[in-house]
């Protein structure tokens, strides 16, 4: 039984349309899955009753042949920050604890209207706040390939449940690196689509500025499938662009022939650990067998985009979490008497270290007499960031760096040290401040059996060069799982 | 901004901002953190940017602007749904003094 | 004593505009529904939502600030401003905060006879207007309900510098804006309801000195006469606190009307941090300089060209002119009695005397006949179809049951009678009944031809035409 779920995203999606297998069994496999990998901590809520009903009705359509879409039928996973109008939505925080919506995100909508299968809400950290999901107020997730390592964070729940074969992909949401590093850490392909290539409607707000969704899958060609059924303009959202959403998949296979792959040399700097820089030679040298050319490259302001990063997302992320203030929605504590103090009460008790550490810095830097050496000084260097990837990209078609300065850390290792942890989205937060689509992707495994995992950088809305570059790492240099 | 360390009361006159409350000793260790946060964001001191443009939106994009038509509200029974206290068709909440 | 200070006040305007949905989100915008009917996901501050500006509400703030004279700019920017409060859904308010979308204007407000004086307006900013917080019932003890049905309702914040000097200036300017503001269509000024709400900044200082005193808030007063009630006191207090050597704190105020004065508020306001920064939910807003330009060359007239117009092309009084242009809808109702029946002066007098006098009651929106069929009632008096006495009449059936003057008055057989063969009998059997007064009158008392005309309108129920009658009398009695 299980053996169907070790097949992609791709083959299951197949077999379901050539009748040689049923939605509902993939659901039901899908759910014994979870109920094995429980101890992971994957997910926070399953949807299982209407996963199977909703199965059911797949099973039907596919029988009177009018699939809704390539998608129809199969078990996907979200991660606990998509608005679902049947499920609860948590955001990982107490302060949301069984809180049902109204209304579904637009992500959520595109997916049903795709019939695809949702089979529940994924772990992670608190309002997407963590770089290891020990901050979700739940539970932590394991890594599925050694329970003693964080899965990483903040979509850890999406990429621990798509490498431990609950789903076979799962959506998260990446402001600073929350897609790749844990796809990184879990050995999944993690995509992080160009800012507003996504809807962020019906996406629990961290940093809006920042934040964008996209999927975990366990190959190239998934990512793209899954990618093709969430992209798009949506009017609810004003930070989306109306930008036309090419086939994903037609030019995937076209390998990287005369490519210019640009190698950053501020991202090589750092002593990486060894298994991890041989992968990459790994990589570079099989990427230049296939054709590409290999171009060093330089992006001077990379080492300021840590500290850009955490002024800009906290300050942001202070606003985005004052709705939540126990009046309308969210779990109230106090407030017999004293309105000031059922507002602190309530915000105290919801949310849990690292949201309140991030408010508090995000409330100082946007603070009167702080904001210009603060907020607007880091706007400032978010512009020449930027500035850095333009020059890059007039000479190059895509970058190469690693995704994660080490492999997944252990359990507690990081909790105490925020800056530390701050620092372990050293190559990814560049990439959210300059808007561009990024991926992570698997390339094989350390002397201790921890993915290894690089990222490839793509100009804006060039989503389609990034998954032709990474499907050729997967087919001929870079390892899979 | 350099030299300047946070103190224990502003990190008091920011928590009463964000309506959060902290045990003394938390307040304490909330201020080691940020001190140390913002002991590394200043970093970007090094960097002489007064003659660039902040950057508000990663794109450089128009605002997209909607018709003006009115859509039937949600439901009451939806609005009121989640709410900790629901009191005369509306959201209660301790008195408001004016 | 009072004469040693000098009164400094700037007016801050918050005006509804007039749209069907709100600023961000698509729910409606009718005022007096049941509470928390009009609420969408959006505006209630849900997780997860999005605002998407409304086009018409960009619009009517244009035409606002092009009307006030200020300069539009073709890029501005929604900020964030944080405060906690249960009527804010989101914890801040969407608004305009370092790149408004208008500045610089003015407006010239009559300040008695033929006087006017330049207020300059500062700025002015597109926001969302929050919810509403009850809690007056003694039922709800020691709770307020919140009702967010308004959440969410554009706004612009009208800012004028501190160029008013006296509550009679407040007043004269808060009119003038109002009624621009009417005349533009982009806001209908209920001050009842909330759609046109203001905050009074007052200082005095000595006459002569430069910087400015500590000032007072008034806060949100729904009437004219409130207004100037509470300018005045306010001023009053501080000069009394000043002159007694005491200090004025700088605060917010309320306007206790049944206790005629202010008082602060007591909820204390700890120094407020809004926390400014742009939204990064909604990009730069850019409007091109052509709709700009088009907007200009397309706005409604404003109330003063309107009265310029009046009394040239029209040749009415200045006071008729006044009264006639002071409401758009009296205005527009006015030219559309002119378009089907061009009497000015007729149409001035009707409108004024006959229907403007009820105007409180019944509103020329809710007559039962539209300007039309007035024009039609001026026309059969102008053509002498019918006397002015009759056109009375005529106008009272059609204020109970509408209809056509021309069908009322053939149906009702209200025509006059001008036909000399018809009232030469009746008026030779009147004199032959009253010989004693046409004798009289043939002795040289001429002014008893109105008593022979008084007697034939009886006769024929007003509607002999008197012009007629008189010429007939004369030649009988002559
Ligand atoms: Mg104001
Ligand atoms: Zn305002």
């Amino acid at each position: 039984m299980v053996d169907i779920l070790e097949q992609s995203l791709e083959a299951a999606c197949q077999q379901i349309r050539c009748g040689a297998i049923t939605s509902l069994a993939l659901v039901s496999a899908c759910l014994e899955k979870v109920q094995d990998t429980k101890d992971s901590g994957c997910f926070l809520h399953v949807s299982e009753s209407s996963a199977i009903q909703a199965a059911t009705q797949s099973d039907q359509r596919h029988k009177n042949r009018a699939p809704k879409s390539i998608l129809d039928g199969v078990p996907i996973g979200l991660k606990d920050i998509f608005i679902t109008r049947d499920a609860p939505t948590t955001c990982a925080s107490r302060l949301l604890e069984g809180y049902i919506p109204p209304y579904d995100s637009t992500i959520v909508a595109k997916l049903r209207e795709a019939g695809a299968i949702i089979l529940g809400k994924l772990n992670m950290d608190e309002f997407a706040m963590g770089s290891s999901n020990e901050f979700s107020a739940y539970q932590p997730v394991r890594n599925p390939h050694n329970p003693d390592k964080v899965a990483g964070g903040s979509s850890g729940g999406s990429a621990a449940a798509v490498a431990n074969h609950s789903v076979f992909a799962a959506l998260g949401t990446d402001t600073g690196g929350s897609i790749r590093q844990p796809a990184a850490f879990c050995g999944t392909v993690g995509l992080k689509p160009t800012y507003g290539r996504v809807s962020r409607f019906g996406m629990i707000a961290f940093a809006s500025s920042l934040d964008q969704a996209g999927p975990l899958t366990r190959t190239v060609r998934d990512n793209a499938i899954i990618l093709q059924a969430i992209a798009g303009y949506d009017d609810k959202d004003s930070s989306s662009v109306e930008q036309s959403v090419p086939d994903y998949l037609e030019g995937i296979e076209q390998g990287v022939q005369n490519l210019r792959v640009g190698i950053p040399r501020e991202y090589f700097e750092e002593s990486l650990p060894s298994a991890m820089a041989q992968a990459l030679a790994k990589t570079k040298k099989s990427l230049e067998e296939q054709g590409a050319e290999l171009i060093d490259i330089s992006l001077p302001h990379s080492e300021y985009g840590i500290a850009t990063y955490y002024l800009l997302a906290t300050a942001e992320a202070s606003s985005n979490l004052a709705r939540f203030d126990g009046v309308r929605y969210g779990n109230r504590v106090g407030g017999d008497d004293d309105l000031h103090a059922m507002y602190q009460n309530t915000r105290s008790a919801g949310f849990g270290p690292e949201v309140k550490r991030r408010i508090m810095l995000g409330t100082y830097a946007l603070s009167a007499g702080y904001y210009d050496a603060y907020y607007l000084k880091a706007q400032k260097v978010r512009t020449l960031i930027c500035q850095d990837f333009r020059d890059a990209f007039s000479q190059v078609d895509v970058i190469l760096t690693p995704t994660t300065p080490t492999t997944a850390f252990g359990m507690g290792e990081q909790l105490n040290d925020p800056l530390a942890m701050y620092l372990s989205d050293i190559f990814t937060v560049n990439v959210n401040l300059a808007g561009l689509p990024a991926m992570a992707l698997p390339i094989g495994f350390d002397e201790d059996n921890l993915p290894l995992s690089c990222q490839l950088i793509g100009r804006p809305w060039d989503e389609s060069t990034l998954l032709g570059v990474a499907r050729s790492i997967e087919k001929y240099g870079g390892g899979s799982i | 901004m350099s030299d300047e360390t946070i103190s224990l009361n502003q990190v008091k006159h920011i928590a009463k901002l964000a309506r959060l409350s902290f045990p003394e000793e938390d307040l304490v260790s909330m201020q080691v953190d940020l001190q140390a946060i913002l002991g590394y964001i200043n970093k970007l001191e090094e960097l002489d940017t007064c003659s660039i443009d902040a950057t508000i939106h990663p794109h450089n994009i128009p605002l997209p602007l909607r018709e003006d038509h009115a859509t039937p509200a949600l439901p009451r029974e939806d609005v009121l749904k989640q709410a900790p206290e629901v009191l005369a068709n509306g959201f209660g909440v301790p008195k408001v003094i004016e | 004593m009072a004469n040693h200070w000098e009164t400094v006040i700037g007016l801050e305007v918050h005006a509804q505009l007039s749209t069907k949905s709100k600023l961000f989100s698509s729910s409606g915008t009718t005022f007096g529904r049941a509470p928390n009917t009009l609420v969408d996901v959006v505006n209630l501050g849900l997780p997860g939502v999005l605002p998407v500006l409304n086009k018409e509400a960009v619009k009517m703030a244009i035409q606002a600030g092009i009307g006030l004279n200020c300069t539009i700019h073709p890029q501005s920017q929604f900020d964030r401003k944080h405060y906690f409060y249960p009527d804010l859904p989101k914890g801040y308010q969407i608004t305009q905060f370092a790149q408004p979308y208008a500045t610089a204007g003015y407006l010239d407000i009559a300040i008695g006879g033929s006087e006017t004086k330049r207020i300059r307006i500062n700025r002015i900013h597109m926001e969302e207007d929050a919810g509403k917080n009850v809690h007056d019932s003694c039922a709800l003890g020691s709770r307020s309900v919140i009702d967010f049905n308004r959440a969410g309702t554009p706004l612009i914040e009208i800012v004028s510098e501190p160029d008013l000097s006296s509550s009679q200036e407040v007043v004269s300017y808060l009119k003038s804006l109002r009624q621009i503001l009417r005349y533009l269509g982009v806001c209908d000024g209920n001050m009842q309801e909330g759609s046109f709400r203001c905050d009074v900044n007052i200082s005095v200082r000595k006459h002569g000195k430069k910087e400015l005193g500590t000032r007072t808030e008034l806060k949100n007063i729904n009437s004219f006469k409130f207004i100037q009630q509470a300018t005045e006191y306010e001023v009053e207090r501080q000069i009394y606190l000043l002159e007694a050597k005491e200090v004025i704190v700088q605060e917010t105020r309320l306007w206790d009307s049944t206790k005629q004065q202010t008082r602060s508020m007591r909820s204390k306001e700890d120094a407020h941090d809004y926390r400014y920064f742009p939204d990064p939910d909604l990009p730069i807003l850019n409007v091109s300089l052509e709709q700009i330009e088009n907007l200009r060359n397309n706005l409604p007239e404003l109330p003063n060209k309107k009265k310029e117009r009046f009394l040239s092309d029209f040749k009415l009084s200045e006071y008729d002119a006044t009264v006639l242009t002071e409401e758009p809808e009296v205005a527009t109702f006015f030219e559309e009695i002119l378009n089907h029946h061009r009497n000015p002066k007729l149409a001035a007098n009707w409108l004024m005397n006959e229907l403007l006098r009820d105007a409180k009651e019944t509103p020329l929106h809710q007559l039962k006949f539209g300007a039309k069929e007035l024009a039609e009632l001026l026309a059969l008096i102008d053509s002498e179809v019918i006397s002015g006495k009759i056109g009375k009449e005529v106008l009272g059936i059609l204020k109970e049951e509408g209809g056509s003057p021309n069908r009322i008055v053939e149906s009702r057989g209200l025509k006059q009678v001008a036909n000399s063969d018809e009232l030469k009998p009746i008026l030779e059997e009147i004199i032959a009944r009253h010989p004693q007064q046409a004798s009289d009158y043939r002795g040289g008392k001429t002014k008893l031809i109105g008593f022979f005309v008084g007697q034939i309108m009886k006769e024929t129920q007003g509607k002999a035409n008197p012009k007629l009658v008189n010429k007939i009398l004369k030649e009988l009695l002559g």
